[in-house]
Order: C-alpha cells, then structure tokens, then sequence
C-alpha cells in the first residue's frame, strides 16, 4: 500500500501545481485580453451586465479545455472567437425573444433616435444604429470598426469567405449612411 | 472626417468609456469564472446521470416490447481506455492528423513534419515538409499533405524527396485521394483535380464556398459554409441528387465510409449519418462536443472531448450511426483518430504523442 500512497500524493502535487499554472495563465490572459473583449462585448450588446457574463464564459470554457487552449497558435484569437460565437448566440436568443414578445405585445417601446450636434449623442447614435443591424452585418462592422481587424482577419474569425465579409461591410455602412444620413456620418449617404 | 472614420470613432469611444467607466475587478472575474466552471463540470455530470437515467427507462420500455439489440447503449460513465494501449510513439511537436495506409501510420505536427511510423516496430521517422499541414490523405503514390497553399507529396518510404505543388493561396486547405486523382479543397479558392503523374491541375465547380469534400465512387460530396452538401459527377461535374441541408459547414466534416456520408461539427455534440442511397439523415447527439471520426472497413469511430483531462471515444454503428458499446477515455487532448484493422490510433496535442489502442483489448 505505501508506494501506491505515495503514487497518489505525487498526483496531488501534480494537480496543485498545474492549478497554479493555470491560475497563472489566467491572471496572465486576464491582464491582456480582458479589457478589449469586454469592450468588443459591450459595444456588439449594448448590455454591460450580460458582456462581462459573456466575457467569464469565454473565459470559462477556455479553461475546460485547457490543454488544447494552451497549445492553441493564437490563443487571444481562440479566446476572441469564442466571445464573437456567443454574442452571436445572445443576439439570436434576444431576436427571438423580441420576437415572441412582439406576439404577446410585451416589448418596451423603440427609442426613437434623437439627432443633435453634441460628439457624444453622434456616438450612441452611432452605435444605436450599429446594433439595429442585422447580426452578421452587425459583427462585421464592429470587428472592422472597433477592433481594426482586416477583411480577412474577419472572415477568419466567422469562418466565411472574405468576400462575404466585404459584401456584409458595404451592406452595413450603406444602412449606416442610410438611417443616418450624410450630416452625421460626414460624407455622402449612400 | 470621413464615413469610416466616424464609425470608428464612435464605436471606440462608446467602448473606451465603458472600460474607463466599469475598472476591471480580478477576483470577482476570477471567482465568476470558476464558479462557471464548475457549473459545466455539474451540468456535464447531471447530464450524463439523466442520460443514463433516461437510457436504462428507454431500455426497460423497448425490452418489454421489442427483442433485445446486440448492441449496448453508450455508459456515459466511461471506461479508461489505458489498459488496451499497446504502444505510444512519440511524434512532432503539436500533432494535427493522423492517418493508417500504406503499411504504416502518418502524423502531422504544426511544427512542419510528417512523422512516419512503422507498424511492425513502432519506430517513428520525422519527415520535414513545408509550412503547417492542414490535412494529410494517404493513397496513389504517396502520402498527401495540404498546408496553406501547397500540396506535398511525401514518399511512402519516408526517405525520399518532398515534392511540393502550388494550388491556391487559401489557409486551411483538406485533400482527399481517389483512383488515380487527389482532390483538394481551399475554402476560398474552391475545389482542385490534382493530376499526380504531370503535377498539373484543374478547377472543379463545387458550388460558391466548398469547405470540406469527400470523394468516392466516382462521386464528390462537397459540404459549403452554409451547411448543404452536394454530390458531383467527377466525370461530367454535374451534380448528383438533391442537395441536403446540415446545421452548418463552418468548422464542419464530411467523410465517406459504410455506404454513408458522416457528418460532424468541431465543438459541437451534433453527428450525423447520411445514407447515400435515400440521402436519409440520422443525428446523433454525442454526449461531449465532437472532435473527429475515424472510418475504417465497417467501422466508425467517433473521438470527442470528455473531461477537462482526459479525451473520449466510442463506436458508431455503420448502419445506423448510433453509438453503441462502452464509451471510452483516453488521457490527454487527443485531436485526431485513424482505424487500422487491429487497432485504432489516437494522436494526443498534450504530450505530442500518438498512443496505439488495441480495439478487442477494449472489449475486455
């Protein structure tokens, strides 16, 4: 019995040491990636509470699969595509929601954008219009806009040929230019 | 200022604020995460207790009614698969596929080698290639390997020279060998007859966006991003039957073998038997996110993830694709399964090492 308790006892250390290697990991990944996918989170929902739920799930769910994570190239990105599938998911989920709302007349009243010339309103006019479009659309334009990705780091990112990505993009910034008009937008509306 | 800029001005300062404006809070994250964590582990266990709860009151119902099957359901309990590991062989750092043929088994690693071992004496002999490989096929002449943008041909013997033939500029390219053809697709670029006696080769219209294909009997099934597979004469290019609609092509696989078409999603628990015949579609929920399948003669074999160390395998029926037979672990990450007639061969990203499972050792 002695070596086999002995066996075990390594195993324990072993387990304690790898925990605190991930913990490690964590705090690392933490530092440098928190605050920029919370930010792509935010911005894609416009719901602060359910972004940081989203943000800790990616998170989560790296972990589980920890040993594959940790061999991943790019981990960063692993960890983006994650936050970018399930914003994805939440949208679907609040679409269909709306939907079912809309049956039973339980949806809120549609905030009517109110345009004025102050920088900060442009902005949540901006962004109010940004989330009204449609999903892929909607992902397209904040990962082109907010996280200065390339068109074929986007298509990377979703999994979708690149000319999707550049069909989504001008879709999207015609419907900008559209509801927004040339004023705000500071160009042509096209 | 123009249109783009304003955009981006807008969105980043609505995010600047909200980070500015919300400090990030390290041990309430680090609590909210694990606590997450360990939800999945409950939800992972409550889930395999009410599917083995539900399993044995389905079999208590049918047994009433119907004769008994040979077969056994899936215990997602799970038996480790480590006393039917005959031999582990080391192979190159970062292992991606595997595959049996050609009297020996092959392993890729993303860190540019093709690593060949011999069955008889399980000596691994690492090849260097170009790039990371992507896919590896093995038949024809050689063995086949995609990175992004080439094809190789790496010599069956193991000892010869590399040959490497442009096809497209497309990053995660899969090749496919038939009689006397290798077929590859470059999601992006589309799919390629490649020609190995000149090394030339041609387009092939497999529809707008081709993610993966399988080809066999004069047939090309190509799978596309938006999940629909379509058959094609590989003779004439017209397509063959109707198309048939899977939940998705993103991160998606398709493989031929037993008279069906198998269908399975990265990180999903969606697999799928297509009968080729009627164009039938059976889905299997497996009980861990799929990861990849192994078919051999009359066999299929489907490797997922299990729990946080350790990987999972079962058996898929050929006729029906329902799992049958005891669900297995094997320690590690393993990433790709390969079938031999003896054995199946696992290749684990966790120690970069490929472990040699003897299939009636399982049964034991």
């Amino acid at each position: 019995m002695r070596p086999r308790l002995a066996v075990v006892g390594s195993e324990v250390c072993l387990e304690a040491g790898r925990e605190r290697d991930r913990d490690r990991e964590l705090t690392a990944l933490f530092n440098q990636h928190y605050d920029s996918l919370r930010r792509f989170a935010y911005v894609m929902l416009r719901d602060s509470a359910a972004a940081e739920e989203i943000v800790m799930e990616a998170f989560a769910k790296a972990l589980s699969r920890w040993r594959l994570f940790s061999k991943a190239e790019h981990p960063s990105a692993y960890l983006r595509q994650i936050v970018v599938n399930l914003c994805r998911s939440k949208m679907r989920r609040k679409a269909i929601e709306y939907r079912v709302n809309a049956l039973t007349g339980g949806n809120p009243a549609e905030r009517k954008p109110e345009w004025d010339d102050d920088a900060h309103s442009v902005s949540m006019d901006v962004w109010e219009a940004v989330t009204r479009l449609p999903d892929r659309q909607r992902v397209c334009v904040v990962l082109r806009y907010l996280e200065d990705m390339t068109e074929p780091e986007i298509a990377e990112v979703l999994q979708i040929p690149v000319g999707t990505v550049k069909s989504q993009l001008s879709r999207g910034r015609a419907k900008l230019a559209g509801w927004l008009g040339a004023d705000l937008l500071g160009g042509e509306a096209k | 200022v123009n249109e783009d800029e304003r955009i981006e001005r807008a969105l980043k300062s609505i995010g600047d604020s909200y980070v500015r404006d919300n400090p990030a809070n390290f041990p309430a994250f680090r609590e909210g995460v694990l606590r997450r964590q360990r939800r999945r582990r409950w939800f992972q266990a409550g889930s395999a207790v009410a599917l083995a709860g539900a399993t044995v009151a389905i079999g208590l119902f049918f047994a009433q009614s119907a004769p008994l099957d040979n077969s056994e359901p899936v215990s997602p309990a799970g038996r480790n698969a480590a006393r039917a590991i005959t031999d582990t062989v080391k192979v190159g750092d970062t292992p991606g596929q595997i595959n049996v043929g050609r009297n020996a088994i092959w392993v890729t690693s993303k860190s540019g080698t093709v690593t060949r071992i011999d069955p008889a004496t399980k000596v691994p002999t690492h090849i260097p290639v170009d790039g990371i490989p992507t896919d590896l096929a093995v038949g024809g002449s050689g063995v086949w390997v995609a990175n992004e943008g080439n094809l190789q041909r790496v010599p069956l013997t193991g000892d010869g020279k590399v040959t490497s033939y442009p096809i497209a500029d497309s990053t995660r390219m899969h090749v496919s060998v038939a009689p006397g053809t290798v077929w590859v697709v470059a999601p992006g670029a589309g799919v390629f007859r490649f020609y190995p006696e000149d090394g030339t080769k041609e387009a092939f219209d497999a529809g707008p966006s081709p993610a993966d294909i399988a080809v066999g009997d004069g047939i090309l099934w190509a799978l596309d991003l938006s999940g629909r597979i379509q058959g094609y004469d590989v003779r004439t290019g017209r397509t063959v039957g109707d198309a048939i609609d899977v939940p998705t092509g993103s991160g998606a696989e398709i493989t031929l073998g037993s008279d069906a078409l198998w269908y399975g999603v990265k990180g999903d628990s969606v697999f799928m038997r297509i009968d080729l015949v009627t164009n039938a579609k059976r889905s299997i929920r497996l009980p861990s996110d799929y990861v990849d399948m192994g078919v051999g003669q009359d066999e299929v074999w489907v490797l997922m993830e299990g729990t946080a160390d350790a990987g999972s395998f079962a058996a898929a029926d050929p006729a029906t694709g329902r799992l049958e037979g005891d669900l297995h672990y094997v320690e590690g990450s393993p990433v790709d399964v390969a079938v031999g007639k003896q054995a199946l061969w696992i290749v684990n990203a966790t120690d970069d090492r490929a472990v040699r499972i003897q299939k009636d050792l399982l049964e034991d």
